[in-house]
């Protein structure tokens, strides 16, 4: 089985362009100052219709994560599936790449990466910082 | 409060086997789990007005609860519907049936469950199949390669970090639901393990090891609703249903863990450690009148060891980051303080979905479950859980 692909939708469009361009870009609530993500119409938490697109540095720390002892499509080395705290606050699932996944802890800072998949897919990634 | 005679209690139970059942099919076993619990009660089937499934992994429909009423012959419904909230559908279907039968909507209320998910999911096609049903954030998520159990795996490891939880401790749940399953003749796993068999199986996903998980597997289930005062004319005991409760948070695991679009104050009180159960169990406690402690036996979803150590968190049997402890010491085990799943739950008697637990807390109610019996058991407490710990609800019942 190959990876499966996301299929962008005209509220995720932006995102997906932002991958693509290598410069990840959220949602920031111009209203509250949160960041938002997965994409939205209204802000989550004050339902501001004013969210502006906006870089992230790319820092970010680990939530927490799981090595899968298979991995469900192929991939180099190891599947690490982790949730990763932005430094913005917004949270997004991602795998880190790494070859020794033993040495990751919940807490450790990774910075952004990305891998392109397809032509129109680059996926945001993580590596330990 | 309903007026005396027309509170709602569980007047049937019924359960087909378990296990590979090769040449099942989901109608069959719905209609064969609805005929059980027919028989069991003694009720005239015209009398049955309400009827709930949950539709099926493979070929659903959106009419389900249509294509069973007509396989029954249940002709005229004053309520039937097709619930959609997984593992969590059946306590769900018990409080809507409960207030289908108390507000006179409904004289007597079917709620079935029946799938084939083991035999009937070809060989190395379930994650697809999974997939394909939609049941997970497709655009977020799976391209990721999230899975059922990689999800429950990063609420352990989270846990573990917070808390000091340790593999030994989430082992002993499922060394609990072995012994119990080992009573239990209908089980789909009997041989009995133990904490070093847990730990020498193969790794899933981290932290969780193919005995943290519970096995795929055919089954299902029916649970009959009435009023007591039709009950008490039927042929089974009935069993009360002292109270409910219900909270539903998200599925993303982002916003899960950081309990988005909550209020200010209450953000705190949620993570991926912290479910929203705490609220459906307030709900549910605070109607019966009762505390944890009062509770005699339990049957908490276990899709996964760690899904029921999070809930003796949330429930109240013991403090936050606590429940590792709590597993340990035969607390859990039949003779032990609280009895959890003494027909072997997911993680061992088998079946999917919630509504095997259901049918086992009002059994140990009706005092029929031999060696599995808690003595004098009074209060039963029962849990379904779905959708990454995110949807949830709870019955307290008792004896009549």
């Amino acid at each position: 089985m190959s990876r499966s692909l996301p299929i962008p939708s005209k509220i995720s469009q932006p995102f997906w362009d932002s991958c693509k361009a290598e410069n990840m870009q959220i949602q920031r609530c111009e209203d509250c100052g949160v960041y938002a993500f997965y994409p939205v119409y209204i802000c989550p938490e004050c339902a501001s219709r004013k969210l502006a697109w906006t870089p992230v540095s790319g820092r970010g720390a680990i939530h927490t994560f799981t090595v899968a002892a298979k991995s469900s499509f192929e991939i180099e080395g190891p599947l690490v599936v982790a949730l990763i705290e932005l430094e913005e606050g917004a949270m997004m699932v991602s795998n880190i790449k790494t070859s020794t996944p033993d040495t990751l802890s919940i807490g450790s800072p990774v910075r952004l990466t990305y891998e392109k998949v397809s032509d129109e897919i680059t996926l945001p990634m993580f590596e330990p910082a | 409060m309903p007026h005396p005679g027309s509170e709602a209690v569980i007047a049937g139970l019924g359960e087909p086997p378990v296990g590979r059942l090769i040449g099942s099919n989901p109608t069959e076993l719905h209609v064969e789990a609805a005929m059980l619990a027919i028989e069991d009660s003694g009720i005239d089937k015209h009398d049955i007005d309400g009827l709930m499934t949950s539709g099926t992994f493979l070929n659903d429909n959106i009419r389900h609860h249509m294509i069973i009423a007509e396989h029954l012959g249940l002709h005229c419904k004053t309520f039937c519907d097709t619930l959609r909230t997984g593992g969590q559908s059946y306590l769900n279907g018990v409080q809507v049936a409960k207030w289908a039968v108390e507000s006179g909507l409904c004289k007597a209320v079917l709620l079935l469950r029946g799938d084939n998910i083991l035999s009937g999911v070809p060989k190395g096609t379930g994650l697809k199949a999974y997939i394909d049903y939609g049941a997970h954030p497709l655009e977020f998520e799976v391209p990721f390669g999230i899975t059922v159990p990689g999800v429950y795996a990063m609420m352990a490891q989270r846990h573990m970090h917070e808390f000091g939880t340790t593999s030994e401790q989430l082992a002993t749940i499922a060394v609990a639901c072995r012994k119990h399953a080992s009573m239990n003749p209908k089980a789909f796993k009997r041989e009995p393990i133990t904490v070093e068999d847990v730990l020498a199986s193969p790794m899933v996903s981290t932290p969780l090891r193919l005995l943290d998980c519970s096995p795929i597997c055919d089954g299902g289930g029916a649970v009959l609703i009435t009023s007591l005062e039709r009950a008490r004319d039927l042929k089974a005991k009935p069993v009360r249903i002292l109270g409910t409760g219900q909270a539903q948070s998200y599925y993303h695991l982002a916003h899960l863990a950081r309990a988005t679009g909550a209020r200010k104050e209450d953000k705190s009180r949620y993570g991926l450690t912290r479910s929203v159960q705490s609220v459906a169990a307030k709900e549910a406690f605070g109607r019966a009148g009762v505390k944890p402690s009062d509770i005699d036996v339990a049957q908490l979803y276990d899709s996964f060891t760690i899904t029921v150590l999070m809930q003796f968190e949330a429930l109240g049997f013991c403090a936050e980051g606590e429940g590792g402890s709590f597993a340990d010491g035969g607390r859990i085990e039949l003779g032990g303080e609280l009895p959890v799943n003494t027909n072997g739950g997911l993680l061992s008697f088998g079946s999917s979905g919630g509504i095997n637990h259901i049918i086992e807390a009002a059994r140990q109610m009706r005092g029929e479950c031999g060696d599995r019996q808690v003595p004098d058991a009074e209060l039963s407490l029962v849990t379904n859980v779905s959708a990454v710990a995110s949807n949830h609800s709870i019955a307290i019942l008792g004896r009549d």
